[in-house]
């Protein structure tokens, strides 16, 4: 009999008066020490599938038809004094966020202990002995000590595996891990992959992966599910999906992953483009890099004492250079934490510089007065990461994409700037209406074009894009990308694009630097660095990212 | 003229801000945008009811704000004599329980004093009894037999009258819209009463219903009884508890006037630029928080008695005097309240100017004035309202401590305040006086309640991130 039956299950949201069915008529199973993905995007169900199989939906939303039977108990029929126990000792969940998951004023030990102690009537030190081994056991690397530690002195990393422990501890028969390798980096995700694998076959658990990951389910799951919209559309082993995915859905979510080939596929078109039309004469180096970086240090003062006086520095930023030319694009890649998001920062003059030089079109940025400095805005540009606090909630979109023409004085009367404003909505695809809508009206993807419209409405020379597709689906992501190339072949801008995922690079980047712990450890052509890759923390990350 | 108009200090303030608040009115209506949540206030039950009951108190207060000097009487042919006593407009419309005094406690109703007297009976002998009222059911030859019937039969005819003109107003007002939007009138009925109408009219008429009743039902028992009693002198509980509206809702909203430009100044300085600027405005509210409020207040009033006192010629009437108390009171109240709002002001901005939205905008080389107005004020804008609303309620509640320990308004004055302070005394006699306290209380209570549920829904109707109902 299979661990985990799931038959028919829908389970509806319960507005305003109306109700909405989030997840619609589902099922599928789950064998002892199998995997099980459940893939999909955003909103697509996924997370309430989990949620309804633990019980634990929020209170607006409730399970309407459908049974989940776990070795062969009916979980749907069972009290909720019986169901608390079924959740600890046969069901047990890691969630993505693992600094939400931890109690901070707990020791990591005392939240261990007391789930085996919940589980087993063991003495307190048995339960502190069983505590340690299984620290071990999802390779913390100094148990005795991280025992008595508290999150906070924990790494991202490090609290995910202690969650993956407390998970453990009541020895599940059942494990859900809810996108638990989302909010890590590349090699680290790589570390909590193998863990789970490892711990999988020694447990003989039932796994059910929730993920938008597709690189990552190829690599864990035995069974994918993909879920689009409340439906199961489609279900199968791994190897056959991957060799031919069925639902047309399935087939767009494949294809809008970024990989090398698909930038030659598109290069591909693209020239074909170019022949056709007249040769354009490559020019642009003679006149040397759009943007030189010389040197560029940044550090913060760690402040203390009386008279709050800074007694150390984080090198946030420790001696970098680079060139970047016009129309190209230069990848800054790295982990989070590396310093990136600071070096885009430094060069807009947005964070103030120690020590190096950033010239633009010849000219240093940091010497420059702050007249001088708002005249060369105008050229600087940026995108952020997070489109939902890079646009102000209280503007409307015409607004924000107005102030930097009023402020920088770009086009002088009202009519020209909404002429431009509604050129820039046609550019980045959004109807010409959103200028009087707030931003919460929109999606995302739709946002991150907002944002870009914002940037582009000055008519920058340079843009630097931090992370711009990090928070998006996957297949918002590609056409996201979509976008910034077409606008950068269109309009000839530069692109910084720092960015943590390597399939972006690949997709996008004429450049790539390689940056570890403030340093820049390896740069140089796309390629190069993909293939050929010299720095041993270069040839890390790259082994670590899964690929399909 | 048979009248002198007399405009107090706290009277054109007032007036001020009635002016702001509709030229605001104004200016959101025409603005799509910033319309559409109002909109969706008035649009919620909730909302339009309690800023019905919010505006029937404004326009109280309102009514009582329009003040002036009556002619007393003529000395010469052109010259007029004006009583040195300043009367508002509430005051005419109230006349019989203005001046109607009798010489001491009695209950709400009663016809009959509520302590008894030395009294010479028709034998002519002495005994103690209770008195009959001088204006309470004065009318009544057999009060004891007749005092049901007769407000009963009173309270009906009162109630009948108001549902006719309630009837008759909202007839006519359901037909000018159907006229205008070209819709049966039976059609609109039936809407209304399903309540399937875009705004909850049918909410709004029964609330509306609910006032006429009270206000017609009060007013005509008023005229021959003492609806709430009789205080200590004999003034009417009702008048002095109506009266008290304008003197609440002045604290409130003239103190909230003198809070917010500080705090949010002050918080959004400080937050955003740090540094120098944050170390003195945070001293200066530390400081300020470290002197117990009811000193500094204490303090401020006493100077002020002092001042009044020294400079007696300055200042006409009693009621000049008592408006002065009034505004000083709002003004220290004001300054020594916004220290709250302002720490959670800078404290706000502090988590806002990290937002990207605000590093864009210095990317564009956007000045840090238009910075704090575009970007960061309007974002913290739900935490003012919020707090406002708080601080009103507790302000309204501030004011009776403060009568309390007589550093409050002026003794003469009607508040809900003193109305509690002269109540606090009888709450030990046997039988108990309650209807000051009650009055008081009810009136009170109704305010503050509703304004918070008004916040409630403003705030909802603010936040796009709510009213969506994301994160």
């Amino acid at each position: 009999m299979s661990l985990l039956i799931v038959n028919g299950l829908s389970t509806e949201i319960r507005g305003r008066g109306e109700s909405n069915l989030v997840v619609r008529d589902i099922s599928f199973q789950v064998e002892r020490g199998e995997t099980l993905a459940l893939v999909g995007e955003s909103g697509s169900g996924k997370s309430m599938t989990a949620l309804s199989i633990a019980r634990l939906l929020p209170p607006a939303a409730r399970v309407s038809a459908g049974e989940i039977k776990l070795s062969g108990r009916d979980l749907m029929q069972i009290s909720e004094r019986e169901m608390r126990d079924v959740r600890g000792s046969k069901i047990a969940m890691i969630f993505q966020e693992p600094m939400n998951s931890l109690n901070p004023v707990l020791t990591i030990g005392d939240q261990i202990a007391e789930c085996v102690r919940r589980h087993q009537s063991v003495t307190r030190s048995a339960a502190r002995q069983q505590s340690i081994e299984l620290l071990a056991a999802v390779g913390l690397p100094a148990p005795q000590r991280n025992i008595d530690e508290y999150p906070h002195q924990l790494s991202g990393g490090m609290r995910q595996r202690v969650m993956i422990a407390i998970a453990l501890a009541a020895q599940p028969d059942l494990l859900i891990a809810d996108e638990p390798t989302t909010a890590l980096d590349v090699t680290i995700q790589a570390q909590v992959l193998d863990l789970l694998k490892d711990l999988q076959s020694q447990f003989n658990m039932g796994l059910l992966f929730i993920t938008h990951d597709l690189a990552v389910v190829k690599q864990t799951a035995d069974q994918i599910a993909v879920m689009h919209q409340g439906e199961l559309v489609e279900h199968g082993t791994n190897e056959a999906f991957f060799a031919s995915p069925k639902h047309a859905y399935s087939r767009a979510l494949l294809a809008a992953i970024p990989t090398a080939q698909k930038r030659l596929q598109r290069d591909l078109e693209q020239d074909a483009k170019r022949v056709s039309a007249v040769a354009q004469p490559e020019a642009e180096d003679a006149a040397g890099p759009i943007l030189s970086v010389r040197n560029l240090q940044v550090h913060f003062p760690i402040r203390g004492g009386v008279f709050r006086r800074a007694v150390d520095y984080v090198r946030a930023v420790d001696d970098v250079s680079f060139d970047l030319h016009a129309g190209k694009t230069l990848a800054l890649v790295g982990e989070s934490g590396c310093g990136k998001t600071t070096v885009g920062k430094a060069i807009l003059q947005l964070l103030k510089s120690n020590q190096g030089s950033v010239q633009f079109q010849q000219r240093d940025l940091q010497t420059l007065g702050n007249e001088d400095l708002r005249k060369i805005r105008q050229d600087l540009q940026i995108v952020f990461q997070d489109p939902y606090s890079s646009l102000n909630p209280r503007m409307l979109v015409g607004d924000i994409l107005e102030e930097g023409m009023t402020a920088l004085a770009v086009l002088k009367t009202t009519q020209d700037r909404k002429r431009k404003i509604k050129l820039l909505l046609d550019q980045v695809g959004l109807p010409a209406d959103s200028v009087l809508r707030y931003p919460h009206e929109f999606s995302g993807g739709q946002r991150q074009r907002i944002s870009i419209a914002r940037a582009l409405a000055v008519e920058p020379k340079l843009i630097v894009c931090d992370e711009p597709t990090s928070a998006l689906d996957v297949s918002v992501q590609a056409q996201v990308l979509n976008l910034l190339i077409d606008l950068q072949e269109e309009l000839g801008m530069s692109y910084l694009f720092i960015t943590h995922d390597m399939a972006v690079v690949s997709y996008l980047a004429d450049e790539v630097a390689v940056m570890h712990q403030g340093q820049i450890v390896e740069q140089g052509p796309t390629e190069q660095i993909l293939l050929q890759p010299q720095h041993h923390y270069t040839q890390k990350l790259l082994a670590a990212v899964p690929s399909l | 003229m048979s009248i002198q108009p007399t405009f107090l200090i706290t009277d054109l303030l007032f007036f001020a801000l009635t002016i702001g608040l509709i030229a605001f009115v104004f200016v959101v209506r025409k603005r799509p945008h910033l319309s559409r949540p109002w909109s969706q206030v008035l649009k919620s039950t909730t909302g339009s009811v309690s800023l019905m009951i919010l505006l029937f108190y404004y326009a109280i207060a309102l009514v009582d704000s329009v003040h002036f000097h009556p002619r007393v009487a003529q000395a010469t042919e052109s010259q007029y004599q004006y009583s040195s006593e300043v009367h508002s407009l509430l005051d005419v419309l109230m006349t019989p329980m203005r001046s109607r005094m009798e010489k001491t406690f009695s209950a709400p109703l009663a016809t009959h004093s509520f302590a008894k007297e030395m009294m010479q009976n028709e034998a002519g002998q002495l005994q103690r009894d209770y008195p009959r009222l001088n204006y309470g059911g004065a009318h009544l030859a057999q009060p004891e037999d007749q005092k049901a019937a007769d407000i009963i039969s009173i309270s009906l005819q009162a109630s009948a009258q108001a549902l006719f003109y309630w009837a008759l107003m909202w007839l006519f007002m359901l037909w000018l819209y159907s006229q205008r939007n070209n819709q049966g009138l039976a059609t609109l009925l039936a809407n209304v009463l399903k309540a399937k109408t875009t705004y909850p009219l049918r909410a709004i008429a029964i609330t509306s219903a609910v006032l006429m009743l009270l206000t017609v039902v009060s007013m005509q028992l008023g005229q021959h009884y003492h609806l709430f009693g009789t205080d200590k002198v004999g003034q009417d509980v009702f008048y002095q508890a109506v009266k008290s509206v304008r003197t609440g809702i002045l604290i409130g909203v003239l103190t909230t006037l003198i809070t917010l430009p500080l705090a949010i100044l002050l918080g959004a300085l400080a937050g955003f630029f740090r540094g120098w600027v944050d170390d003195v405005i945070q001293y200066i509210y530390t400081t300020l928080n470290s002197i117990p409020h009811v000193l500094l207040i204490a303090a401020a009033v006493l100077l002020l008695q002092v001042y009044m006192s020294g400079h007696a010629d300055d200042f006409d009437s009693l009621t000049e005097r008592a408006d002065l108390r009034l505004l000083f009171l709002c003004l220290i109240l004001g300054i020594t309240s916004w220290t709250g709002l302002c720490r959670l002001l800078r404290a706000e901005t502090f988590k806002l100017r990290e937002m990207e939205y605000i590093q864009a905008a210095e990317a564009f080389g956007v000045s840090k004035f238009k910075i704090l107005m575009r970007h960061v004020m309007p974002n913290f804008m739900h935490i003012v309202i919020i707090s406002v609303v708080l601080d009103f309620s507790g302000l309204v509640l501030a004011e009776a401590v403060l009568s309390y320990i007589n550093i409050g308004v002026d003794p003469s004055m009607n508040s809900w305040g003193n109305m509690i302070n002269q109540a606090r005394l009888e709450m030990a006699r046997d039988p108990i006086v309650w209807w000051s306290l009650s009055a008081a209380f009810v009136f009170m209570f109704t305010l503050v309640l509703f304004a918070n549920l008004f916040a409630d829904v403003v705030r909802d109707a603010l936040d796009p991130r709510v009213v969506r109902g994301e994160q």
